[in-house]
């Protein structure tokens, strides 16, 4: 009976040593924090590269693993915590992902997004009215135009013969337009402009026929 | 003798009972319940002479439709309205009214301004001949497959300073309506019949519901006005919705 509480006094003391040197700790590993991602630029120009890092430590010190990823583009390497990123060739939003794992088979995930622009000219088309539509003088006609990347576009500007008549720097691009003054055949043109990664501009333009009155006499 | 004439008088009572009860399948019947008619288009022009170049595109479109569709295939009338006077000699303030009722929102109201059997459609203004030819073609094409379940009927003649005008309204198919109200216009002919001047305007009568197979005779006398070009003088007779101000009929006869 002596020698039984002896043994239990032995494997308690040998629990407490254990706790003290963290066994148990190990026994539970803690995933890796991130702290911090970033890139060197957020908007580049197709085809560019930039240089994406993550900021990571392990509560247990245990050694990082990086694993970096995207919906397109290319890495020069994908296991650094810092990574140069090629984007593709087409504007658009890209996700760039990167998980941290330590050895034990913790692991922690953030992602950023990379705004890729060209650096051509606008998509702009009006679509309303239509090219050659007979539009009556009496009634008021809501001009509309679209612009593409709808993210860099600053502003569209309409145009009726030439006079700039509105403007507008949010979509939907339009304005509504009484053309009570005008008769016969009339030049409609949008003008959007961009100025990320230059000021850039582009137009569409076009004919409509203003059917003419006069008030009664 | 007498037994023949029972037997006689006895088969024209059953003849008679039994064509009651004939199938009516006549399409010109007005008591058939699947009759109908091809609806003759009503155009009806809200101009003045003093308008301009708009004006004058307009009426040389219709000129143009005229001659390419024929003068029978629908009535032309040319209203010229004004709100001061003396700017065009055949304006009739009843066409201002006409067009005032059609087109309510001021801010709408402008000339020249057509309507396609009453308020069924309208094309407002013309830039040039052409483009009002091309969208009076496209709004009357449409017009000209419409059916209808009226048929309007006149007899008008000229006695001493007076235009007396006798007309039949038939309502055919088999629905009733509502609210119904007669027009009639005195029309002068001009530019060798083509324009068509309303002279008069009048809504003379209400006739309110109508049933179907019912026919309805409305008279009427109008007195001739001294700058009439007798000799060119039409009677155009219409049947509208009071509400909506749809035109489901028309017809027009020479004044001899």
């Amino acid at each position: 009976m002596k020698s039984l509480k002896i043994n239990i006094f032995i494997i308690s003391l040998i629990g407490l040593l254990c706790l003290s040197c963290g066994v148990v700790e190990k026994l539970a590993n803690r995933v890796p924090v991130i702290k911090d991602i970033q890139a060197s630029r957020y908007t580049i120009l197709v085809g560019d590269t930039v240089t994406v890092s993550v900021t990571a430590e392990d509560p247990d010190d245990d050694d990082l693993i990086y694993s970096w990823s995207a919906n397109s583009g290319s890495f020069d390497k994908r296991n650094q915590a810092s990574v140069v990123w090629k984007a593709p060739l087409i504007e658009d939003i890209y996700n760039i992902q990167v998980v941290v794992k330590d050895s034990n088979e913790g692991e922690a995930t953030e992602n950023m997004d990379i705004t890729v622009i060209s650096n051509s000219e606008p998509n702009v088309k009006i679509t309303n009215p239509v090219d050659g539509d007979f539009l009556v003088a009496t009634q008021s006609v809501e001009v509309r135009s679209e612009a593409t990347p709808v993210a860099y576009i600053d502003r569209v500007e309409f145009f009726i013969n030439d006079q700039l008549t509105a403007t507008d720097t949010t979509p939907p691009y339009m304005f509504v337009w009484q053309p009570r003054d005008y008769s016969g055949t009339v030049e409609i043109k949008s003008v959007a402009f961009r100025s990320i990664p230059s000021n850039i501009k582009a137009a569409d333009s076009i004919s409509v026929s203003i059917q003419g009155v006069v008030p009664i006499p | 003798m007498i037994k023949y004439s029972y037997i006689v008088l006895c088969s024209l009572f059953f003849i008679t009972v039994a064509c009651s009860d004939l199938d009516r399948t006549n399409p010109l019947d007005p008591k058939n319940p699947n009759s109908k008619r091809t609806e003759t288009v009503l155009i009806e022009s809200f101009v003045n002479q003093s308008g301009g170049e708009v004006i004058t595109s307009s009426i040389e479109a219709f000129e143009r439709l005229l001659t390419e569709y024929g003068k029978e295939s629908f009535i032309y009338l040319e209203h010229h309205i004004e709100k001061t006077s003396g700017t065009d000699p055949w304006a009739l303030d009843a066409s201002l009214s006409r067009y005032l009722l059609l087109v309510p929102q001021t801010d709408e109201q402008a000339i020249p301004d057509v309507m396609f059997n009453g308020s069924q459609a309208r094309v407002q203004g013309a830039s040039d001949t052409e483009a009002a030819y091309q969208r009076y073609k496209i709004a009357l094409e449409a017009e000209l497959t419409r059916e209808t379940t009226f048929t309007v009927e006149q007899q008008a003649a000229i006695s001493g300073n007076q235009i007396d005008v006798s007309t039949d309204i038939a309502k055919l198919g088999n629905t009733n309506s509502s609210d119904i109200v007669v027009i009639m216009a005195v029309i002068e002919t001009v530019n060798t019949g083509i324009r068509q001047i309303v002279r008069s305007w009048e809504s003379v009568k209400s006739i309110g519901d109508l049933v179907h197979g019912e026919i309805v005779s409305v008279d009427r006398s109008i007195d001739i006005q001294n700058d009439w070009d007798t000799d060119n003088l039409k009677c155009v007779v219409l049947v509208q919705d009071a509400q909506s101000l749809q035109v489901f009929q028309c017809n027009s006869v020479d004044l001899k």
